[in-house]
C-alpha cells in the first residue's frame, strides 16, 4: 500500500513538473500580452512531433535540442504574423485566433502524420532500469524527465531573476510604457517572452511525447488541463501555477491508481472519478477563493 | 424588433417557396440542422455578442437540455410541440447552477471557467452512464408523443417545421430582449463595466441573467435537436459542439442581430457538404476561422453590410472593384485548396490521378503544383490591392 502512493505521488510530481512547464510558459505570456495562448498545448504537441521525425534521421539527443527551437521559432512568428496585429482589437480576438490556430494545427498534424498515433519511442540508451525501490522499478527515462523539468525550471527562475534579460522581461511585465520610454523594443521582448513559453512547451512536448502517446488528441486534452491548473494557480502567478501543476498531477495520478471505493457517499471507486478531480477541484477554489490559490490582479 | 419580424416573414415565404424542392431527405434534413444551429447560435451571441461573455462551454446546457428532452420523448402523455421546453428548463436550472460561480468574472477569466466546467460536465457525463447511457447514447421515439392538435410527427417535413416555430418563436423573444433594459445594460456591461457599476447596477448580476436566459434558449435548441435527430450522445456536450457554435457566431458576425443565423446556415451547410467532398475540410474549416477573425472581424455580415453601405452611397461605381476582389479571392481560395488537395492525394495515394470536378491531375507531375502555388500568389497579391483601393474609395471608417 505505502509503495503504491509512494511510486504514485512520485509519478504525479513527474507528470505535474510536465504540466508546469507548459503552465509556466502560459502564465508569462498571459502576465505579459494579456493573451491566453490557446493553442500552448498544440505547441506541445507540435514539439513531440517534431521530436519523432528529427530522431528518425540524427537521432534523440539532436532532437531535444532542435526540436524545441524550431517550435520556439514558430511560435516567434506567430506572435508576430498574427497576434501583434490583432492586438489593437482586444483580449477576445487574440484568444479566438489562438482557439483557431488549435484546430488549424491539428489539422496540419493530420495531414502530415496522420491520425493515428506515430511510434515516438523512449531513446534506447534511456530505456533500462535505474534502480528497484520497495520491488518496484523506476526507468531511467523518468528520472531523465524530471531532470530536464527540474532543470528547465531552474533555468527560468534563473534567468527571471538574476539575468538583465529577466530584468527587461520583469519590467515589461509591469511598466511597458516605462520601458518603451527607455529605448527597449517592447514588441520584440513580446515576441521573445512568446516564443520561449512556446519553446519551453515544445521541450516538454519533446520528452512528454513519448512517455504520453503521440497522437494529434494530445493537444485538445493537455489544453484543458493546463487551463484548470493556471486558474486553480491564480491567473498570472508563476509561483501558483507551480503549486497547482504539482497539485493536480499528484491528485490525478494518485487517484486514478488507488482502489479506493467511495461506497458511503457514492458509489463509484475513486479510480473511476479520478479524471473529474481536477475539475472539481477547480470549481471548489473559484467557489471559496475566486482569485486562485495566489493570485493576485482581479481583473 | 420590426426587422426580426420581417425577417422571419422573409424566412417563412423562402421556406413556402422552397417547398416543392424539398422532396429530398438531404434538403430537409440539412435545413432542419440549419434552423437548430441558427437557434443555438443566437441564444450563444446572448453571451458573446450582447455582454461580451465568450463562453467555451456553451454545449453543455444545449446537450443536457437535450439529454433532458430524450428522456420524454416517446411518452404519450406529453405533447411534443411543448417538449423543447424541457430542454429550455434543463439549461436553464443547470445555467442558474453554474453561473453562480463561473459569471463571477467577465473576459479571460470567464472563458477558462466555462472550459473547466465544460469539460468536468463531458468526464461526469463519460462516468454516469445510466444517466447517460455511455457510449451509445439514449434514444427514442418522436411518433409515440402525444400532440396538441393531434398530430404525428414521423417525417422530416413536419419536423422541420415544428423547428421553423420554434425558431421563430425563439427569435421573436431573442430580438425583444435586446431591447429591454436588461439586454441594453449587458451591451453596457460588454464595453464598460466600471461604468455599470457607478450607476448602481451589478454586472456581475447581470452577466449570470444574460449566463441564465441564454443557458434556457440552448437548452431548447439541445431538446429540439434530440427530437431531430431521435438520439443523443455525451458527443453532444463536447468542446467540439461548443467550438462548432462559436465558429459560427464569430464568422456570421457577432455584432449583427441575425450574424449568428447566417453564420451557422453557412457553417452547417459547410460541413455537411464539405464533408463528402474532402478528407480535409476540418483544415478549411480552421483556416477560414483564422482569416476571419484576422480580416474580417465583423464577420460575413460586416462584409454584407459595408458593401451595402457602399452601393447606396457610390451605386454602380462598386461594382467593378467588388468584382475584382471578389475575382482575386476565388483565385486564391482555388489556389489554395488546389494545393492542399493534390498535397494531400499526393501523400496518400501517388499512384492514381486525383479526378476534380471533371479534371483529372496527375499529382506526380509538377504542373499542378506551379499552377496551384501561382494562383494562390497571385490571387493574394491581388486580394491585397483590390482590398486597400476598395478601402481608399469606399471605406467610411468601418473596418471591411
Amino acid at each position: 500500500m505505502t509503495q503504491t502512493i509512494l511510486f504514485s505521488v512520485f509519478n504525479g510530481l513527474l507528470y505535474g513538473m510536465l504540466l508546469f512547464m507548459l503552465a509556466s510558459g502560459l502564465t508569462l505570456i498571459f502576465s505579459m500580452m494579456g493573451v491566453l495562448n490557446f493553442a500552448h498545448a498544440s505547441f506541445f504537441m507540435l514539439g513531440a512531433y517534431f521530436a519523432f521525425e528529427i530522431s528518425r534521421i540524427v537521432g534523440f539527443w539532436p532532437a531535444l535540442v532542435v526540436a524545441p527551437l524550431v517550435v520556439a521559432a514558430l511560435g516567434a512568428l506567430v506572435e508576430a504574423y498574427g497576434l501583434r496585429r490583432l492586438h489593437r482589437q482586444g483580449h477576445v480576438a487574440e484568444l479566438l485566433f489562438t482557439f483557431g490556430l488549435v484546430y488549424v494545427i491539428e489539422e496540419m498534424v493530420v495531414f502530415f502524420w496522420g491520425r493515428l498515433p506515430v511510434d515516438y519511442r523512449i531513446p534506447a540508451a534511456l530505456d533500462f532500469t535505474l534502480f528497484t525501490l520497495f520491488g518496484i522499478n523506476y526507468s531511467a527515462y523518468r528520472i531523465f524527465m524530471l531532470g530536464v523539468a527540474v532543470v528547465s525550471f531552474v533555468g527560468l527562475a534563473l534567468l527571471l531573476t538574476r539575468t538583465r534579460i529577466g530584468l527587461i522581461v520583469r519590467a515589461a511585465l509591469s511598466q511597458p510604457e516605462m520601458l518603451r520610454a527607455l529605448g527597449h523594443d517592447v514588441p520584440r521582448v513580446f515576441m521573445g517572452v512568446f516564443a520561449g513559453g512556446c519553446g519551453l512547451a515544445g521541450l516538454a512536448g519533446v520528452i512528454g511525447g513519448n512517455y504520453f502517446t503521440t497522437q494529434p488528441t494530445l493537444a485538445l486534452h493537455l489544453g484543458t488541463i493546463i487551463f484548470v491548473v493556471v486558474v486553480i494557480g491564480g491567473l498570472g502567478s508563476l509561483a501558483g501555477a507551480l503549486v497547482a501543476s504539482l497539485l493536480v498531477g499528484v491528485v490525478q495520478t494518485v487517484s486514478i491508481g488507488a482502489d479506493v471505493s467511495l461506497a458511503p457517499f457514492i458509489p463509484v471507486k475513486l479510480s473511476e472519478i479520478g479524471a473529474l478531480l481536477p475539475y472539481v477541484l477547480m470549481v471548489a477554489v473559484l467557489i471559496f477563493r475566486p482569485k486562485g490559490l495566489m493570485g493576485r490582479r482581479e481583473s | 424588433m420590426k426587422r426580426a419580424l420581417m425577417g422571419i416573414a422573409a424566412g417563412a415565404v423562402l421556406l413556402a417557396l422552397m417547398a416543392p424542392w424539398l422532396r429530398g431527405g438531404f434538403a430537409l434534413s440539412l435545413l432542419s440542422q440549419m434552423g437548430i444551429a441558427m437557434l443555438f447560435a443566437l441564444s450563444f451571441n446572448m453571451l458573446f455578442g450582447q455582454t461580451g461573455m465568450l463562453s467555451f462551454g456553451h454545449a453543455v446546457y444545449f446537450g443536457l437540455g437535450g439529454f433532458a428532452t430524450i428522456r420524454l420523448l416517446g411518452l404519450a402523455q406529453v405533447p411534443l410541440e411543448l417538449l423543447p421546453l424541457a430542454g429550455g428548463l434543463c439549461g436553464l436550472v443547470f445555467a442558474l447552477l453554474f453561473g453562480v460561480f463561473s459569471t463571477r468574472r467577465g473576459g479571460v477569466p470567464f472563458s477558462m471557467i466555462s472550459l473547466g466546467v465544460a469539460e468536468m460536465v463531458i468526464t461526469a457525463a463519460n462516468i454516469m452512464r445510466s444517466v447517460f447511457g455511455g457510449e451509445e447514447g439514449l434514444t427514442g421515439d418522436r411518433a409515440a408523443n402525444g400532440s396538441l392538435f393531434g398530430l404525428r410527427y414521423e417525417s422530416q417535413l413536419s419536423m422541420l417545421l415544428l423547428i421553423a416555430a420554434w425558431l421563430a418563436l425563439c427569435t421573436l423573444a431573442m430580438a425583444w430582449q435586446t431591447r429591454t433594459l436588461l439586454g441594453r445594460l449587458a451591451n453596457a456591461v460588454r464595453d464598460n463595466p466600471e461604468r455599470v457599476q457607478f450607476l448602481g447596477f451589478s454586472p456581475y448580476l447581470l452577466r449570470y441573467m444574460q449566463f441564465v436566459i441564454a443557458g434556457g434558449f440552448a437548452g431548447i435548441a439541445g431538446g429540439l435537436s434530440a427530437m431531430n435527430y431521435e438520439s443523443t450522445t455525451t458527443e453532444i456536450l463536447s468542446i467540439g459542439t461548443s467550438a462548432n457554435v462559436l465558429l459560427a457566431t464569430y464568422i456570421g458576425g457577432a455584432a449583427f442581430f441575425a450574424g449568428p443565423m447566417l453564420g451557422a446556415a453557412v457553417v452547417t451547410a459547410m460541413q455537411l457538404l464539405l464533408s463528402k467532398a474532402t478528407d480535409v475540410w476540418q483544415l478549411y474549416f480552421g483556416l477560414l476561422f483564422v482569416a476571419v477573425v484576422s480580416f474580417a472581424p465583423r464577420g460575413l455580415a460586416g462584409i454584407l453590410s459595408a458593401v451595402g453601405d457602399a452601393w447606396r452611397r457610390h451605386g454602380v461605381r462598386t461594382l467593378a472593384p467588388a468584382a475584382a476582389v471578389l475575382l482575386s479571392f476565388a483565385a486564391a481560395l482555388v489556389g489554395l485548396v488546389l494545393l492542399v488537395e493534390v498535397n494531400w492525394h499526393f501523400r496518400a495515394q501517388p499512384d492514381k490521378p486525383l479526378t476534380w470536378f471533371r479534371l483529372v491531375i496527375d499529382t506526380r507531375s509538377p504542373v499542378p503544383w506551379m499552377v496551384a502555388l501561382l494562383l494562390l500568389g497571385c490571387g493574394v497579391h491581388a486580394l491585397r490591392r483590390g482590398l486597400a483601393h476598395w478601402r481608399q474609395r469606399f471605406s467610411t471608417g468601418a473596418a471591411r
